[in-house]
């Protein structure tokens, strides 16, 4: 297929659809190759940013019977020039129409990008529905993180992945390659492929529910989540594309370790990606280095949920160090806790450029901290803002939530309380910003009974804060209300959300999570046209054994455990995190993982 | 003083949408991929020294861009070729290269631009039009501003090339002309639609004793404009 200029110089940033770029693979589509498209639900520069698909892209790549090809959702101005062309839904590499493909795999990063992954197939010429797709169609997967409550996706995705995908990739494409080769129907396949551990295929089962809309009884399959135990041996590309155009993170990425050791109570990812698992500082060095030299990027990042985390972490960017000198590549360090440890870091490694500083205190009073099992006190905060302005830094970002649970009005006034505390640590040009997103209790999380503040309730604090936080040196941002309530209904959702989802892509939604297409009435609409209240998902009170549609999802953290967290954060109650001692939370039943000081070490 | 080598490249299909900052920022990476040590800036924030030639509209193929890339030790031009061939991705392709020894660079050297451009109009036709127009007054669009000129000087050369096709000899550097504005003007003075079906541009100029010359030529490298 040719993407002519007739379309590309009449959208902007054509380079976002014409390929080519430096380490891109491109292998011809044959026979017995196993095609994947690698479907990012949002544009170029967002997807060319996400490690996933980095490392899958080669994973795949790497295998000599298949191929990985990259797909990104058209910005709205290419959607209406491939419409008005009838120019399909196409692959950067070969330009292939993705209905060409084995598989498509679309990755779940963010609720609000499902639309988008509608659209993508409706671009594709792919029937939406999983139930309309026939033999000539390609099979349509979807993980990541949101995976782990797919059912809001059940009707359009034919199987879920759960877990770490570097592994499990393999076998879904030996059961492709076996598939082709025996030319083996759809249903067949996928019933085949349920039994792979990690594998979920919703069309095999059908919930029934309750007269109040919750459901009877668990959906009746098991998903074992899939994980790398040892992530050292782990593949990693030792090359990465390296775009024309800017990218959100256009740099080297180095994936630290996976998993997090704290348990902050409203934090999926904190829970979902157990245990720890880190990479060793030798095999990071020889990944930093052919990475640099085969980029050619002037930057490198150190990836993870918490970078200060990591144990190696002098001696890693010490060596980094020791490897960029002179090269004018700089270093970044995202995530770090702020402490002493870490300015003495930052100051070696950003010798001269000072970047923005970001400390994310979460809430403003202790007992609020202590309810989400944030572990970091007033005085350290503080001190922390002194080293920083005393250090040169001029503007601090701070970071917060709203409407957590058991929020009372003097939480709210404590947000703004540290704030002013924190800027009389610095001078008369010091200035802090601070950003605000309302809670969303996720699935896997403590917090997964709680309900949602109303859209009253936001407006309200947000009023209050907002009041409190004029000052000449304090900038105020603040995620959209709706957005953050459409986010809560999708992330705990039930399959009967996949029509809502469909109406509302229906008429007309799609890039969600970016403000100027997000249409929240179109969205009520499609509640209503769908006789659903969305206050349902958001406002309740989940009762104690409430069956959920994520509970035949195996994370290997055990729902009692989620529950007793619940209780504690009640009590304000903190716990220790996994470096300290064990709360078993489940998560051991991976044999071989390391879960760091209440185990060996793996 | 760094050493200067001036590289000639083409810009091709597959890389044509990349910018110019973009295309500065692939040179970068280039250059890094290789064991070349190039020049950077002095401050806080040290950058790469290099220059580019005139910007060229994205979405346009060009036979003939040229770069100025300071080094911090001198390589043989032939060795900067080889190199950065080597590093640079499919689309961009170093086809010359020479020692710069004066002090002005390509940008602020820039005289002259030769382009191939398919009108859907017969190119003789084309060419006794322009030659009978004393004027092609045309309205220009810079960042704020909107202001009349006249494309008529810019046009220092023409020659037909194919039935429909030219190759026009443009005015280029500081005050500058580029292919859109050229349509404009000749689609505003001939009074009709006219569609561009084809461009590229050929090569750049620099000026020397009032003729335009090779960037890459003996003159452009070692002697600067009295």
């Amino acid at each position: 297929m040719i993407i002519d200029d007739r379309i590309l110089l009449h959208v902007e940033k054509p380079a976002r659809y014409t390929g080519g770029e430096l380490h891109a693979v491109t292998k011809e589509h044959g026979k017995t190759m196993v095609s994947f498209a690698f479907c990012f639900p949002d544009i170029y520069e967002v997807g060319m940013s996400h490690l996933g698909m980095k490392i899958l892209y080669h994973v795949i790549n790497e295998r000599e019977d298949a191929l990985c090809e990259r797909v990104f959702s058209p910005w709205v101005d290419m959607e209406e020039k491939m419409r008005q062309n009838g120019l399909p839904l196409f692959s950067l590499e070969t330009k292939s129409p993705v209905s060409s493909f084995d598989i498509l795999g679309f990755t779940l990063q963010y609720e609000m990008s499902y639309t988008n992954i509608l659209n993508m197939l409706d671009l594709g010429g792919i029937p939406l529905l999983a139930e309309q797709r026939g033999e000539g169609h390609p099979l349509v997967c979807a993980g990541g993180p949101c995976a782990v409550n797919p059912e809001p996706l059940a009707d359009f995705i034919d199987f879920f992945i759960l877990g770490d995908g570097e592994e499990i990739i393999h076998d879904i494409l030996d059961a492709v390659a076996e598939k082709k080769k025996k030319d083996m129907p759809r249903g067949k396949f996928l019933q085949e492929i349920a039994a792979l551990e990690g594998i979920y295929v919703p069309s095999l089962y059908q919930p029934a529910y309750n007269g109040d809309g919750t459901l009877k009884e668990p959906i009746p399959a098991m998903v074992q989540r899939r994980i790398v135990r040892d992530l050292d041996k782990a593949p990693y590309p030792d090359r990465m594309i390296v775009p024309y155009i800017n990218i959100v993170h256009d740099r080297v990425m180095l994936e630290i370790f996976r998993g997090c050791v704290h348990g902050c109570r409203f934090c999926q990812a904190g829970y979902i990606y157990r245990p720890v698992r880190e990479r060793s500082v030798t095999t990071l060095m020889n990944h930093a280095c052919s990475l640099l030299a085969s980029t050619g990027y002037e930057e490198i990042s150190l990836s993870s949920l918490s970078t200060s985390d990591y144990t190696h972490l002098e001696e890693l960017t010490t060596g980094l160090l020791e490897m960029t000198q002179g090269k004018n590549i700089g270093i970044s360090l995202p995530s770090l806790r702020a402490d002493n440890f870490t300015f003495g870091l930052m100051e070696k490694v950003q010798s001269v450029r000072k970047s923005g500083l970001t400390f994310a205190p979460e809430a403003g009073t202790q007992r609020m901290r202590d309810v989400i099992n944030k572990n970091v006190r007033e005085e350290d905060i503080l001190s922390s803002a002194e080293t920083a302005f005393k250090g040169g830094w001029n503007n601090i970002k701070l970071y917060f939530m709203l409407g957590l649970p058991h929020e009372t009005e003097e939480d709210v006034e404590g947000i703004a309380d540290l704030v002013y505390k924190i800027l009389k640590k610095g001078n008369s040009r010091s200035t802090v910003t601070v950003s605000t997103a309302f809670f969303i209790p996720k699935p896997f999380t403590p917090f997964q009974w709680e309900p949602q503040d109303t859209l009253e309730q936001m407006v309200e604090k947000q009023r209050i804060l907002a009041r409190r936080l004029q000052h000449r040196r304090i900038t105020y941002n603040w995620h959209d209300f709706q957005l953050s309530r459409l986010e809560a209904a999708f992330s705990r959702g039930d399959r009967k959300l996949g029509k809502v989802l469909l109406k509302a892509w229906e008429s007309g939604c799609r890039f969600d999570g970016w403000a100027e297409h997000f249409r929240y009435d179109r969205w009520l609409e499609a509640f209503e046209a769908c006789s659903l209240d969305i206050g349902f998902y958001t406002d309740r009170t989940r009762a104690p054994d409430e069956v959920f549609p994520w509970d035949h999802m195996d994370t290997g953290i055990k729902k009692s455990f989620l529950w007793k967290e619940k209780l504690r954060s009640e009590q304000e109650t903190l716990t220790v995190d996994c470096s300290q001692g064990c709360s078993d939370c489940g998560i051991l039943q991976f044999k071989g993982g390391a879960c760091r000081g209440c185990c060996d070490k793996g | 003083m760094d050493a200067v080598t001036r590289v000639k490249f083409q810009r091709l299909e597959s890389t044509r949408y990349t910018s110019h900052l973009e295309t500065m920022k692939v040179f970068q990476r280039a250059l890094r991929r290789t064991t070349l040590e190039p020049a950077y800036s002095e401050g806080f924030n040290p950058q790469m020294k290099m220059v580019f030639g005139l910007p060229l509209q994205v979405g346009v193929v060009s036979l003939g861009e040229y770069a100025d890339l300071s080094f911090a030790r001198e390589y043989a031009p032939m060795e900067v070729l080889e190199r950065l061939n080597g590093a640079l991705p499919e689309g961009f392709r170093v086809v010359a290269a020479g020692e710069r020894t004066i002090r002005k660079n390509i940008m602020a050297d820039v005289a002259g631009a030769l382009y191939e451009i398919t009108y859907d109009m017969d190119a003789l036709e084309m060419i006794s039009f322009i030659q009978e127009s004393a004027h092609l007054p045309v309205i220009k669009k810079s960042k704020n501003t909107l202001k009349e000129v006249d494309a008529k000087p810019f046009i220092l050369r023409m020659e037909r090339i194919g039935k429909d096709s030219l190759a026009f000899l443009l005015k280029a550097g500081q005050v500058n002309l580029n292919t859109n504005t050229l349509t404009e003007a000749l689609r505003r003075n001939l009074g009709k639609d006219l569609n561009l079906l084809a461009l590229k541009r050929v090569d750049l100029f620099v000026e020397r004793k009032g003729i335009l010359v090779d960037a890459l030529s003996e003159e452009a490298l070692a002697t600067e404009e009295s």
